[in-house]
């Protein structure tokens, strides 16, 4: 299975995770912060990122601001207060799953 | 570094063969694909926006449906809003509209008559608005032209639109067709004038719609393009 279809059903808490540390953010730059961080191992489809950035604005978990950059209209995406709660749990929830797979796939690691 | 004039309109025309032609998803996507351009460099950015940018958009396909999403998401945003709003008129303080507008129209009924009152009160709830709307639609468009954008519309007219306009729809399919089909348009109208809790009713409901609708567009409807 690529990485791809993996990092698909974390998009959403990806996207809170550095909504938390950056405060706010633009699509194109998530974009290139995922694959900075990742040193291009992971990349983020604008097919999947903008859908994932949409619902979280139709949740409530995103608020937007417009700014004008190089004589064009910047969307700057960032948390609201629910989002901040919302980023906590998701990234807590996703740890946890991480290391029960983690114990599943590497048992001896997982004891440790 | 911005774009050159030449990459600046291949891209106004790429989106404008992906149909993206309302303010919000055209800004989005020309900020998005004018600094991919700007980072990557392309020679071409002809062979740049179709090999790469579409597909990892998911094609022309993928295009459309993240922005008939987006405008189904913020349509059904304005109706969460405009429920609340509506609701709102029922706490203090703001319950004193309510009862102004059924004293109001119980005032103007024993006053007035029914007749004028019914006419009276579709023409503040829902005439007043549709205006309001229109003025602000038209002025949006004439300040794109004037400043030579590549969208005459948003989203956010659109929606507002539905919400605006589904009145009449509703008026007109029940006035024409379902009244005259059941029960007749003349009996209808002496039920509804001689019964007059149920036309303050009415009257009240369509006033208060009308309050809803300005609310929403004072809070939400940006009407002129935000210098920032």
């Amino acid at each position: 299975m690529s990485s791809s279809k993996l990092l698909k059903g974390s998009l959403a808490t990806i996207v809170l995770k550095l909504l938390e540390e950056n405060k706010k953010m633009y699509g194109y730059e998530i974009t290139q912060r995922v694959k900075e961080i990742t040193a291009g191992e992971f990349k983020i489809t604008e097919g999947a990122l903008y859908p994932t950035l949409h619902k979280l604005e139709a949740e409530g978990m995103l608020s937007t601001e417009t700014q004008k950059v190089d004589n064009r209209i910047r969307k700057y995406y960032s948390l609201t207060k629910e989002g901040n709660a919302e980023a906590q749990t998701k990234v807590a929830e996703l740890e946890e799953f991480l290391l029960n797979l983690q114990k599943l796939l590497n048992p001896k690691l997982g004891m440790g | 570094m911005s774009l050159t004039t030449a990459q600046h309109d291949i891209l106004v025309k790429y989106l404008k063969d992906v149909e993206i032609k309302h303010q919000e998803p055209f800004e989005e996507f020309y900020d998005h694909i004018a600094t991919a351009i700007e980072n990557d460099k392309p020679e071409d950015a002809n062979t740049f926006l179709r090999e790469v940018i579409q597909p990892s958009f998911g094609g022309v396909k993928g295009i459309k449906k993240i922005v008939l999403n987006q405008r189904k998401a913020r349509t059904r945003m304005i109706w969460e809003k405009a429920i609340r709003v509506f609701f709102s008129f029922f706490g203090w303080p703001a319950i004193g509209i309510v009862m102004v507008s059924f004293i109001l129209v119980q005032t103007s009924q024993n006053t007035l008559g029914s007749k004028f009152t019914l006419i009276a009160s579709l023409i503040l709830g829902l005439l007043l608005p549709l205006i309001v709307f229109a003025y602000g639609s038209i002025s949006f468009y004439i300040d794109c032209k004037r400043s030579n954008k590549n969208y005459r519309n948003s989203d956010l007219n659109s929606s507002l639109m539905v919400l605006v306009h589904l009145p009449f729809t509703i008026l007109n399919i029940v006035g024409n067709l379902i009244i005259p089909m059941i029960i007749g348009r003349d009996i209808f109208k002496i039920f509804i004038l001689e019964n007059i809790w149920l036309s303050t009713f009415f009257c009240a409901f369509t006033l208060l719609y009308g309050f809803t609708c300005l609310k929403l567009m004072k809070e939400q409807f940006i009407f002129k393009l935000e210098a920032i």
